[in-house]
């Protein structure tokens, strides 16, 4: 039973500071419906470059209408631009479904993860409680290498990783090949989540409209 | 005659040197155990030598507990641990870094001396690096400024500062979820606590009960800190609400070949009640196929568990039953956690906490709650328990405009339900049998057609209907109009209905 979704999305949060991961991830959310297979939850798709901007973005899209927040995608776009001169990255109409984002509405959060960035990373991992948001963790080319051992850059890629999940890291991306396989988690996301209509239930009728009967629990 | 020193003079002499430079400096055997440290060393990392003489170290970044908390001394030190490259004889100078005891890192300049040949061990055909050379480590007589630090980091290995980064995470984490964490005095947190302690020493599995919002994330990570210390275990939560297949897959893999190695991870799955019986099947089957070299923890929803007790392990409001084999497996240790509402004398000291969390990343500084307030918090039903709580007293911290927060300033819901508890309640409203019934068939209709994806020939015999009176039901409940309907208003006789079917 596929999930009544009306005009309801998933937010995908993307913060790297290139975009091939965003760019990735839109190949693989339009390759998927091009083909037609399962239901997916449509998408909004974020891109920030910092950690400062992803907060930024994640507060705002969890008080604002989605009206102000396009307002503040060009004030960090902008700032994006005037710190690091990275063009703003054009925004996509076709994934700009939705009018309005609701304070529960689930999110997914995707933080590439370098060798200067770790530290905060995992600071901000670890202290995030909304539970309507699952992070990702993007893990850099060069996260845990060292020079000309092999054996040590499994060994200390693996601790990384270890150390990312224990942080709150719901998987980890080496590559972003890898990215499809985030597309059953914006179902199951969806699917726990109230945004997105009632659940697929595993009771019988039957037992459903008993339940419902006013003088069951007499 | 002269005087020809022994052995046992010279290295009494050489002890006394070494014990009285200003340099610490200790040593390392072949198997990474040190067999000396002079005082300097000792005062340096704030351990007395001889719980630091017979300790092995090792490189890795896991958090270190604090002396007080570590009665096994004969767990490694990580502290004075030499880069690998060092202990392979490949690098003669480095960095070393202490802990002290409030968590922040120290940092001296190291020699590493070589005291011998690197030994190779060979067992079972394979040859074993665990034996090295024996090190003399001397260390700088001064710390580190952070500049110096700096410039030091950017020229060696990054790996190392890495490893520094994932330790100082894990040391934060310890911290954050110890046993000091678990606020309240009441004696159901007490036993909470007392459990906890049970649970981290015995290793068992662990399954968590409580309502939602009461802290059992937080219950689950505290018994790992608890249990592993400054071990190399780590720790993988699994939110088995947003679980995919692959991820569980490579879940179990990764639990396997932990296991493998001889650590022993902890599974940390969290809201158990919403794994799916296929997920909860592969883990059942490698429960029975030994693969599972994990320690799980798992917490649960009280509603659900009761609701699954109930039904006798069939669980409802839409969610997978917990297999009972599963659940039998995990609950070796139960952990019960109390509502808010149960310990209400823990209210108080839960509202300060969470107000001054609010304060430490603000401008405004409030200091306490009035008791006006704490009486309207305490009338409250808190149906998301502590966690709802936490959002009342942000939310307070926001409104408030002075130092001290009074019952205005909470959200308008606690006044309401002040208000709604001062009432008396009336009688309860008289239900109307018709319109129950006829939503309980609405509903029952809708998610029919669901299922048959809109045939409705196929929901009508569902339902145990003709198609015509399934129709006349459809109108009548208002679910379609009925000029939408393009077959005649009029009742078709019983037997073209059949004639229908049978086609």
């Amino acid at each position: 039973m596929s999930i009544q979704c009306g005009d309801r999305y998933i937010f995908w949060f993307v913060c790297e500071r290139t975009g091939r991961w965003a760019a990735a991830l839109r190949v693989a959310i339009a390759r998927h419906h091009s083909s037609d297979r399962s239901w997916i939850p449509l998408a909004r798709i974020k891109e920030v470059r910092t950690l400062t901007q992803l907060m930024g973005s994640l507060l705002l899209s969890r008080k604002l209408p989605v009206g102000d927040l396009s307002e503040a995608d060009d004030v960090l776009n902008s700032r994006a631009e005037s710190a690091s001169e990275t063009p703003p990255t054009p925004r996509r109409p076709g994934f700009l479904l939705s009018n309005s984002l609701p304070k529960d509405h689930p999110a997914i959060v995707l933080v590439e993860v370098g060798e200067e960035n770790l530290a905060d990373v995992l600071e901000f991992f670890s202290t995030q409680r909304d539970q309507n948001l699952r992070f990702v963790a993007l893990m850099d080319d060069s996260l845990g290498k060292s020079a000309g051992n092999t054996k040590s850059i499994v060994y200390d890629r693996d601790f990384i990783c270890d150390a990312l999940c224990e942080a709150g890291a719901a998987d980890i991306l080496q590559t972003p090949r890898q990215i499809a396989r985030l597309l059953p988690l914006a179902v199951r996301l969806a699917q726990a989540n109230s945004c997105f209509g009632k659940p697929a239930r595993d009771d019988s009728i039957a037992e459903m409209a008993k339940l419902a009967l006013p003088w069951q629990d007499d | 005659m002269r005087f020809m020193p022994t052995k046992r003079s010279i290295a009494e002499e050489l002890a006394k040197l070494l014990d009285s430079s200003d340099r610490p400096l200790y040593v390392i055997n072949e198997q990474r155990q040190v067999i000396y440290c002079n005082g300097a060393l000792a005062s340096w990392i704030d351990l007395e030598p001889k719980r630091i003489i017979g300790r092995r170290v090792e490189f890795h970044s896991e958090a270190a507990k604090t002396e007080e908390l570590l009665p096994d001394e004969s767990a490694p030190l990580t502290d004075l641990c030499p880069p690998p490259s060092a202990l392979a004889g490949e690098t003669n100078v480095g960095t070393i870094s202490c802990a002290t005891r409030d968590g922040r890192l120290r940092h001296r300049a190291a020699e590493f001396v070589a005291l011998g040949r690197r030994q190779k061990r060979t067992t079972a055909g394979l040859t074993s690096d665990s034996v090295g050379i024996s090190l003399l480590v001397v260390l700088g007589s001064a710390d580190l400024t952070p500049q110096e630090v700096a410039a030091e980091v950017s020229g060696e290995a990054t790996i190392e500062e890495l490893h520094r980064t994932i330790r100082r995470f894990r040391r934060g984490q310890a911290q954050r979820y110890s046993m000091q964490s678990l606020l309240g005095a009441s004696s159901a947190v007490q036993k909470v606590r007392a459990q906890i302690e049970a649970a981290a020493a015995s290793r068992a599995n662990v399954l968590i009960c409580g309502p939602r919002g009461s802290g059992r994330s937080h219950v689950a990570r505290a018994i790992h800190y608890q249990a592993t210390g400054d071990q190399d275990v780590p720790l993988l939560p699994i939110r088995c609400d947003s679980l995919t297949n692959d991820l569980w897959t490579r879940t179990l893999d990764r639990v396997r070949l932990a296991g493998s190695d001889g650590e022993r991870p902890t599974l940390l799955l969290e809201n158990l009640e919403a794994m799916s019986a296929e997920h909860q099947g592969l883990l059942l089957n490698a429960i029975q196929q030994k693969l599972v070299n994990a320690r799980v923890v798992a917490t649960i929803s009280t509603a659900e568990l009761v609701s699954a007790n109930e039904k006798d392990g069939a669980s409802v409001s839409g969610r997978t039953a917990i297999d009972a084999k599963l659940r039998n497996w995990i609950s070796t240790v139960e952990i019960q956690i109390p509502r808010l509402t149960d310990r209400l004398e823990d209210l108080p000291i839960l509202a300060q906490y969470f107000l001054e969390a609010c304060n430490r990343n603000s401008s405004k500084q409030v200091g306490s709650l009035r008791g006006d307030a704490l009486d309207q918090l305490a009338l409250y039903s808190w149906p998301g328990d502590v966690r709802q709580l936490r959002e009342a007293i942000e939310a307070a911290h926001a409104a408030c405009g002075s130092h001290v927060v009074v019952a205005a300033d909470l959200p308008a819901i606690f006044l309401q339900a002040a208000q709604a508890a001062s009432h008396i309640r009336h009688k309860p409203e008289p239900i109307v049998l018709e319109e129950v019934l006829a939503s309980i068939e609405k509903d029952a209709i809708e998610r029919t057609l669901i299922e048959t994806g809109g045939n409705k020939s196929e929901a009508a015999a569902l339902l145990g209907m003709t198609r015509p009176r399934f129709y006349r039901r459809l109108v009548q409940l208002g679910m379609i109009s009925p000029e939408a309907e393009v077959r005649p208003a009029v009742e078709l006789p019983e037997f073209i209905e059949q004639e229908d079917a049978e086609q």
